[in-house]
């Protein structure tokens, strides 16, 4: 059946299919992001307008970079489950817009974040150059990101092999109850508990921060 | 050390009557020469001697190094919770239990080093031997890999690792990683009882290494979020703790609260009204919006068919929602109509009330609103 007739399921099904066959696929996806390409526009254009940036001229950057995301790691990523409604098939089109709708956030993320004065780093002044200030602001971000996704790892562990103790953090860290008769209260424990099992908590999340870290490596 | 009783082993094993008796007792003679040579004494020849080699092969083919790898990260878990217990009592017990429990990877070491002693005195292992042989050594170096992880919770009970490393001869120490690693490093032992990383001291540079990177812990990071973890709040994939965390930090950092702003945007035009026919029912006039959050808005329908209308972002889907009117002990509970919410307000508009929006994985939402 010629590609114009096939429904983007029908489309998408076939390119899994060919994918798996190690088949050359570039035909059916440049037909599927053909036809995304207006709704695609219309998701720019509302982040655009929420980062109140951005040129019509972004557009076409942007859908090749989300296109080229898309073939790299959404093909294998979409998962045919509808996030709004639970157990039921999700549009193709969906995921990719949601693809396009985070390349638009994270270039304009950057594009701010890449301007934007920096009063607290001293080490700004030191760097006057754009380009020094951009690779430094994106070390910086690798850097904070790496340290929130080994943080959260963690505490997944945490949570998975010693759920009371996770939750006694989570309170008493995540939530700011920095107060253990608050804490037990809560907890329905008693305070020496509290003080107990974030001890504990905190004794673990080294631990396997530790672990994590050396995983790494 | 107490002298083996080999006499007493070589009569066990004259007195084997199957196969896999007589290779068990292969293993625990070969423990004991092996035991006694890493103790740096002499092994005689004698018990060696009197093991064939089907009776070595034998042994090499039940000696099962996977179940290692579960006792010493037992043991490790022992001398943990040892560090953190509460009374002297359960310390010991802990201690004890973690001991033990490195008890069958040293047993091995010596059954591997008296298989070398009984190779040197009556020649060696056959093909099929050499392979269980190398299959073992393959193994046992997978379940080794993970003594740098499990050293640092064996400091717990340091005191006894080292004396147990003491009494090895020099030259076969360092291989008992579960003796002697970080055998020194006390101070990691307090790092995990104390409740400020940065305070704690450090005697080397790994304890050192280890007390700054465990610094991590204190204070979860308040860091921005990444370009991976928006995508996972707009799937629905963020842990709980996180994006509560995260819905805190965007309230002072105003770059996240664009990026969740911006997360929140839907992929389809969706109209002004509530997209159902239901929802589009005529009211006397167009709908406000009375509150908004990254994961849903609410709108208010004023006129005969007054209601809230809780609608979700784009990506999100709500459970439950639920109206306080006032001090009134009963909630108004939302209905479902296509993936929004809502809730009559027949007799209660005018008033204040808050309403509360349940979310997937347990987290609730409270909003207040005028009625």
């Amino acid at each position: 059946m010629p590609l114009l007739d096939l429904q983007d399921e029908e489309l998408f099904a076939e390119i899994s299919r060919k994918r798996a066959a190690g088949e050359d696929v570039r035909a059916e996806v440049g037909e599927l992001v053909r036809r995304w390409r207006q709704p695609a526009a219309a998701v720019i254009r509302k982040i655009q307008k929420s980062y109140m940036r951005g040129s019509p001229d972004d557009e076409g950057d942007i859908f090749q970079e989300a296109v080229a995301k898309f073939i790299a790691k959404g093909l294998d990523q979409f998962r045919g489950q509808s996030i709004e409604n639970p157990g039921t098939a999700a549009a193709p089109m969906a995921f990719f817009l949601r693809i396009v709708k985070h390349v638009a956030i994270d270039r304009y993320r950057r594009q701010r974040e890449h301007l934007a004065p920096d009063r607290g780093d001293e080490e700004r002044e030191e760097e006057p150059h754009e380009v020094e200030r951009g690779v430094h602001a994106a070390r910086r971000r690798e850097e904070q990101g790496e340290a929130s996704e080994l943080y959260w790892a963690a505490f997944h562990r945490l949570e998975q092999e010693h759920p009371n103790e996770a939750k006694a953090w989570d309170l008493y860290r995540h939530q700011d109850v920095e107060d253990h008769n608050e804490c037990a209260r809560i907890l329905g424990i008693t305070v020496a508990n509290s003080y107990k099992r974030v001890s504990r908590a905190q004794a673990y999340l080294r631990a396997y921060l530790l672990e994590l870290m050396d995983a790494q490596r | 050390m107490s002298t083996p009783d080999f006499e007493a082993l070589a009569k066990k094993l004259a007195g084997a009557k199957h196969t896999r008796e007589r290779s068990a007792v292969a293993g625990e003679i070969l423990g004991a020469a092996g035991a006694l040579i890493r103790g740096g004494q002499q092994a005689a020849d004698g018990p060696l001697k009197g093991l064939s080699r089907d009776d070595v092969e034998g042994w090499l083919s039940v000696v099962d190094a996977e179940a290692l790898k579960a006792d010493l990260q037992r043991g490790a878990e022992a001398a943990f919770e040892a560090v953190l217990a509460e009374s002297e009592s359960e310390a010991k017990e802990f201690q004890a239990w973690a001991l033990e429990a490195l008890h069958g990877r040293d047993t091995l070491e010596a059954a591997l080093v008296g298989l070398a002693a009984w190779e040197a005195a009556t020649g060696s292992l056959g093909e099929a031997g050499k392979r269980l042989r190398e299959r073992l050594a393959e193994k046992l170096a997978r379940v080794d890999a993970q003594g740098a992880a499990l050293s640092r919770r064996l400091v717990g009970i340091n005191a006894a690792r080292r004396a147990a490393r003491d009494r090895l001869a020099p030259q076969y120490r360092e291989r008992a990683w579960w003796f002697s690693s970080r055998a020194e490093c006390d101070d990691l032992a307090a790092l995990w009882k104390s409740t400020d990383a940065g305070k704690a001291s450090a005697h080397c540079p790994a304890c050192a290494r280890d007390r700054d990177n465990a610094k991590l812990a204190e204070r979860p990071p308040g860091a921005c979020a990444t370009e991976d973890e928006l995508w996972k709040l707009d799937s629905d994939e963020m842990p709980t703790a996180r994006r509560r965390l995260l819905e805190k930090h965007a309230r002072a950092c105003p770059e996240c609260a664009l990026a969740l702003q911006a997360v929140a945007v839907p992929l389809f035009d969706a109209p002004e009204t509530p997209s159902s026919p239901e929802l589009g029912r005529p009211t006397s006039a167009p709908p406000e919006v009375v509150a908004s959050r990254p994961e849903f808005k609410v709108l208010r329908f004023r006129g005969p068919n007054a209601r809230l209308v809780v609608e979700p972002a784009g990506g999100q889907r709500l459970l439950a929602a639920a109206l306080k009117v006032g001090s009134a002990s009963a909630s108004i509970a939302g209905q479902s109509v296509g993936s929004a919410l809502e809730c009559d307000l027949k007799g209660v508009a005018g008033k204040r009330g808050t309403l509360r929006v349940e979310l997937p994985g347990g987290r609730s939402v409270d909003v207040d609103v005028d009625i």
